[in-house]
């Protein structure tokens, strides 16, 4: 019976597993961290009623909104003790130019410039380009007016934008 | 014609006024066009990575999957245990002659260092034997 149980949960959690690890990646940037969230968010989903788990509208939505209070607490803690440093800090601000420059070709780049927005528009960007969630489903995960979203996301494309094309004409005089 | 619904909607879209349909319209048509506007080669990278980040998974750790040891396991490792225990065995044996050679050398060595020991002692007894004569005798002189 518990077997059972466990077996169709972790079927259900399959594909929202990979959701949460790709958000709280956006979010915290570090690889590591984003598994450890991720098995965070898991266990707590593991952890509650069968009767509770079953009775949201959107098990999926629900998770996600987890997996972004959790990952906003640990960025909290980690400024709070002044733990700032993680993989995107690493190297000197001339080094990751020169790789910007290097994987021109590459799509990492965008990943990298995107991973250089603040938490926030990260977020957005990532629930709505890459999950392609609805805007109200995003209104409720991150607990903002949908009209509020549509702002900070064209703000945001906008800004991407403009970086894409300074990029491009960079490389055009340098050649 | 295309080429002006697709630029109305990318206007749409920096205004964050797209829905998710029209999205999907400009997400095919940057990832599957071939030829497009120089000026929009940015969003064919950015719809391209999207893409691309939509499909990584958690990675799974399948060493742990594997982690009970199976009877075959152990066989193996007492069959190894045994090979090795005959092994240094026969080290060991290969390696008895050298040192009783070895030892009997030191044996040999040491008999006749005991040899010249105790000869040296039986002269010395036999002086001290001389000397307590003399001293007996003197004695009897003195008195």
């Amino acid at each position: 019976m518990q077997l059972t149980a466990d077996r169709s949960f972790f079927n259900q959690i399959e594909e929202i597993r990979n959701k949460i690890f790709r958000i709280t990646k956006r979010i915290l940037v570090s690889q590591e961290e984003a598994e450890d969230a991720t098995q965070e968010v898991i266990v707590k989903l593991w952890q509650m009623d069968e009767s509770k788990r079953n009775g949201f509208k959107s098990l999926e939505a629900y998770s996600v909104t987890i997996a972004k209070n959790y990952c906003l607490d640990r960025l909290k803690s980690k400024q709070a003790q002044n733990l700032s440093l993680d993989d995107r800090y690493s190297g000197s601000v001339s080094d990751s130019l020169t790789k910007k420059i290097e994987q021109h070709d590459d799509l990492n780049w965008v990943g990298k410039l995107i991973d250089e927005l603040p938490e926030k528009e990260r977020m957005i960007i990532q629930l709505r380009e890459i999950e392609q969630y609805d805007f109200d489903e995003i209104a409720s995960i991150l607990n903002l007016p949908e009209g509020t979203i549509r702002v900070y996301l064209s703000r945001i494309r906008k800004k991407l934008r403009k970086q894409f094309l300074d990029i491009q004409n960079h490389g055009i005089k340098s050649n | 014609m295309e080429l002006k619904a697709i630029e109305k909607l990318l206007n749409k879209y920096l205004e964050g006024e797209t829905s998710l349909k029209d999205e999907a319209v400009l997400r095919t048509y940057f990832t599957q066009e071939s030829r497009i506007p120089e000026a929009w080669i940015p969003y064919r990278q950015f719809f391209g990575y999207c893409k691309e980040a939509k499909k990584e998974t958690f990675p799974v750790k399948q060493k742990k999957q594997t982690k009970p040891i199976k009877s075959w396991m152990l066989v193996a490792a007492s069959i190894a245990l045994v090979f090795a225990l005959q092994l240094s065995g026969l080290f060991e044996q290969k390696a008895a002659p050298f040192e009783k050679q070895q030892a009997e050398l030191a044996f040999q060595q040491f008999q006749t260092q005991m040899k010249t020991v105790s000869n040296h002692l039986n002269r010395g007894a036999q002086k001290v034997a001389y000397l307590d004569y003399w001293n007996d005798t003197t004695q009897k002189l003195i008195k």
